[in-house]
């Protein structure tokens, strides 16, 4: 009788414990899932526009005050202040909208808008200003001559240019003087498996406003966001099929 | 008119040679203003992030556009035939270079990397009305040189005429695309119109006669040489034209807006409580640059004196500036519009009107720009035979001899002035 | 015209003078120019090629990578900007760091001699490369730091089935 006792009391436990462990392992599981990101591309592959990098923003969890993805995105790229808001770079901002009738209020981040149809690329004389196949507008500094018209063009005034020398620059974010400059969707990251330095930081923070992904990827938590909950576009009249999209506004 | 028609200046005058030295110190004072810029960074100027182009661009555009239309005067003697202005087209020519030359210095040693110049000049994206103006820019430079040989060498005279016909088409792209840097600016709401190219070509008209008007009362004046009312009367009834049509434009584009209610910020912004601007746009380009100047031209006592000729010649050319600076600053200066309806405002400037304040740099490179056009044409008319040695009324037209204009109290020109 | 042969004669004689003090002076003038001291390289026997082909082509590889990371993401190592400066710029701490200005700094050391000017470092960092910032999660671990390709947040499932059948055999 103990022996049967023993075995059935062995055999509970390991039944308890199996159920603990599926338990466990289903209340971890959409976290795991949530938190992953994209895999790291090969660094030897050129990247294809079977990617689109976008941004989902909700503007409802993005809390009054905080600015912790501006500050993130400083601190990630560099940008350095000289207690000079007309000239500092600003590659994202928190912007306050009223609506004059009603007198609703809300804030949000505004960054470059990584348009499919750029109006930046278009007007670059050398094409420094361009769009990569996985949809990140960059300014390729090599060749950009400071001309700032595409600073002109933006409808989304995402641009800046850099007014002073510069020294101490990250070395993986070369920002040099007399160029312009914008949102990279933290390219350095993204092309290495990571997300962007703001997604990190409003994480971090625990309002999870922001959401960064592939959006041609129906799996993707920003691509299934977005056919659940729909989303909006600043400027969608412009017809320049912007990567950001904004829920809530 | 045959070569030995014309002939160089003496240029050995104290006048002449104080001014060139004016000149020169102005030219300095431009390229030590650039060298800071390049340097020390754009922090030094007024441009900020909002307001990202300013003052050198405004000397830019206003000689950039000016420089097509210098070469007015030439274009209607070869391509409509008028032979009285033949005479002129030399100096038109050399104009329209030294204009062109000038606003393009201003323009490039302002780029915030004028070291990679070349890189502009090789590296090209199509579809930047940019990249297609450095074409059409340094294309006319060619073109008329070509041009102006066609005409100074005897040999080449017969092709005078296709050439600047060429010459006069081009220009009309130069100018078109000049004007559509704004026209085709979305983004923008002061800009995203139309009507800007074709606004940009009658400009042109007008400060290009303007300043040509100008330099040839000026060069006549101080070498002593014969300008005669015939030639004189004539452009200055043309420079009338061109400013009522100037002012024609400005109030289809702003009515227009006018009618169109989402326009109606910015067109408020510039017409009504927009501080400076609104005081530029009515005070200095509508009436100092359009009114007063279709008073002086057309009047009929004031309007065959020299120098309310030459007064109307500098208003116009000051309503200009003023008219450009509305332009491109004015239309910096109205904020974006992310959120249509909506009362914006941000860390980074939106929602506000944006402010901005020449600065001693920029006055400086745009100044240079101007004294280096100015120059490069005093050298040129010492150098070369551009000037004709008379512009009297018998040379210019000797088969009208003694008309109706000639009673009508016409000032001699003045000898040993 | 004998007044025009004259006038030349002048400036001719001068000509020849200055070229004949040049041609004359010792053949020593060329080594006035110190030879560049190379820093040697804090890393690693062997540059990515053989030195010579380095020297003669650095920039043509430079040039033709930049394009592709920059236009087509492609980040291999063997021309990327950052490993050259890994190997050849010693890490110092702040206050201490050689950079382009100076000499001592590895690419400045050619191109000084060579008086080529180097247009890189406007933009690009003088130093060895530095990590990203890193946002730890509320766990503890950096989110996706590089070198981990895929992410795990906390305990894995199999690792609580482990504990719980621990516990049980007490």
């Amino acid at each position: 009788m103990n022996e049967d006792n023993n075995n059935t009391d062995l055999a509970r436990r390991r039944f308890m414990g199996g159920l603990a462990a599926a338990a466990a392992g289903t209340a971890l599981a959409p976290g795991i899932v949530l938190v992953a990101t994209a895999e790291a591309k090969p660094a030897d592959q050129a990247v294809t526009s079977k990617v689109r990098w976008g941004m989902l923003i909700d503007t409802t969890k993005c809390a009054d005050g905080c600015d912790a993805c501006v500050r993130a995105c400083n601190e990630e790229n560099g940008l350095t202040r000289h207690d000079d808001p007309l000239r500092d770079a600003q590659w994202i901002r928190k912007v306050e909208v009223e609506n004059p009738d009603t007198g609703y209020t809300h804030a949000f981040p505004v960054m470059c808008q990584h348009c499919a149809e750029p109006p930046c690329a278009d007007v670059c004389p050398t094409g420094a200003s361009f769009k990569r196949a996985d949809g990140i507008v960059l300014v390729d500094k090599h060749i950009c001559i400071g001309c700032r018209y595409c600073m002109m063009a933006c409808p989304y005034k995402a641009r800046s240019f850099v007014h002073e020398p510069l020294h101490d620059q990250k070395s993986y974010m070369p920002r040099g003087m007399g160029t312009v400059e914008s949102c990279t969707f933290c390219v350095h990251r993204v092309d290495n498996g990571e997300t962007t330095a703001c997604v990190e930081a409003c994480d971090k923070d625990g309002h999870q406003a922001l959401v960064f992904g592939n959006l041609k990827d129906p799996n993707s938590e920003i691509a299934r966001r977005l056919a659940k909950y729909g989303g909006t576009e600043i400027r969608k009249d412009l017809g320049l099929d912007p990567g950001v999209h904004y829920k809530g506004i | 008119m045959n070569h030995n028609d014309y002939s160089e200046i003496q240029g050995r005058s104290p006048g002449y040679i104080a001014l060139l030295a004016l000149l020169g110190v102005l030219i300095l004072a431009g390229l030590i203003a650039a060298h800071a810029m390049e340097t020390e960074g754009h922090h030094i100027t007024g441009m900020t992030n909002q307001i990202v182009w300013g003052t050198p661009h405004v000397f830019a555009v206003f000689l950039i556009v000016a420089a097509s239309g210098a070469l007015n005067v030439a274009s209607i003697a070869s391509v409509f035939g008028r032979s009285m202005y033949k005479p002129l087209s030399r100096l038109s020519g050399l104009l329209a270079i030294s204009l062109l030359v000038g606003g393009l210095a201003v323009l490039v040693l302002d780029l915030g990397r004028p070291d990679r110049l070349i890189v502009a000049m090789t590296t090209y994206n199509f579809k930047s009305i940019f990249a297609w103006n450095i074409f059409l820019y340094t294309g006319f430079m060619v073109i008329v040189a070509v041009y102006l040989w066609m005409m100074m060498e005897r040999r080449m005279n017969t092709y005078s005429k296709p050439v600047g016909l060429f010459a006069f088409v081009w220009r009309l792209t130069l100018t078109t695309g000049t004007g559509s840097i704004f026209g085709f600016l979305v983004a923008r709401e002061a800009y995203d119109s139309a009507i800007m190219a074709p606004m940009f070509i009658i400009m042109s008209f007008s400060f290009g006669l303007a300043i040509f008007l100008l330099l040839l009362m000026g060069l006549y004046r101080g070498t002593a040489r014969p300008l005669g009312d015939k030639v004189l009367l004539r452009l200055k009834n043309l420079l009338g034209v061109f400013v009522a049509a100037v002012l024609y434009f400005v109030a289809v584009f702003h009515l227009t807006n006018l009618y169109i209610t989402q326009h109606h910020g910015v067109e408020r912004f510039i017409l009504l409580d927009g501080g400076i601007y609104t005081e530029l746009f009515w005070g200095v380009q509508v009436l100092l640059g359009g009114i007063v100047p279709l008073f002086l031209l057309y009047h009929p006592k004031l309007g065959r004196l020299r120098s309310s000729i030459a007064l109307a010649s500098v208003l116009v050319i000051v309503g200009g500036l003023a008219q450009v600076y509305v332009i491109i600053i004015g239309g910096q200066a109205y904020p974006l519009d992310l959120f249509p309806g909506m009362v914006v405002s941000s860390s980074f400037y939106d929602g506000v009107v944006n402010s901005y304040t020449p600065s001693l740099p920029e006055v400086l490179l745009g100044v240079g720009g101007v004294a280096l056009a100015i120059a490069m044409v005093l050298v040129g008319v010492k150098v070369l035979r551009f000037l004709p040695r008379s512009l009297a009324d018998a040379e210019v037209d000797p088969h009208h001899g003694a008309t109706a204009e000639a009673t009508a109290g016409q000032a001699p020109a003045p000898a040993g002035a | 015209m004998v007044a025009v042969r004259s006038l030349w004669r002048l400036p001719a004689l001068l000509l020849a003078a200055g070229l004949a003090a040049t041609s004359m002076a010792p053949a020593a003038r060329a080594g006035d120019v110190p030879q560049p001291v190379i820093p040697k390289a804090v890393k690693g026997k062997q540059c990515v090629l053989p030195t010579e082909d380095m020297r003669k082509n650095h920039m043509k590889y430079l040039l033709h990578h930049r394009d592709l990371t920059m236009h087509e993401g492609i980040r291999t190592k063997k021309f990327d900007l950052r490993q050259c400066l890994d190997c050849h710029v010693p890490k110092k701490p702040k206050g201490e760091e050689v950079h382009v200005t100076s000499k001592q700094h590895f690419c400045q050391a050619c191109h000084a001699y060579a008086g080529v000017k180097i247009d890189c470092f406007q933009c690009h960092s003088d130093q060895p490369s530095q990590e990203t910032t890193h946002f730890h999660t509320l766990s503890g671990r950096p989110i996706g730091h590089p070198g981990h390709k895929t992410v795990d947040t906390t305990l894995s499932a199999s690792d609580l089935q482990a504990m719980a059948v621990e516990g049980g055999n007490k």
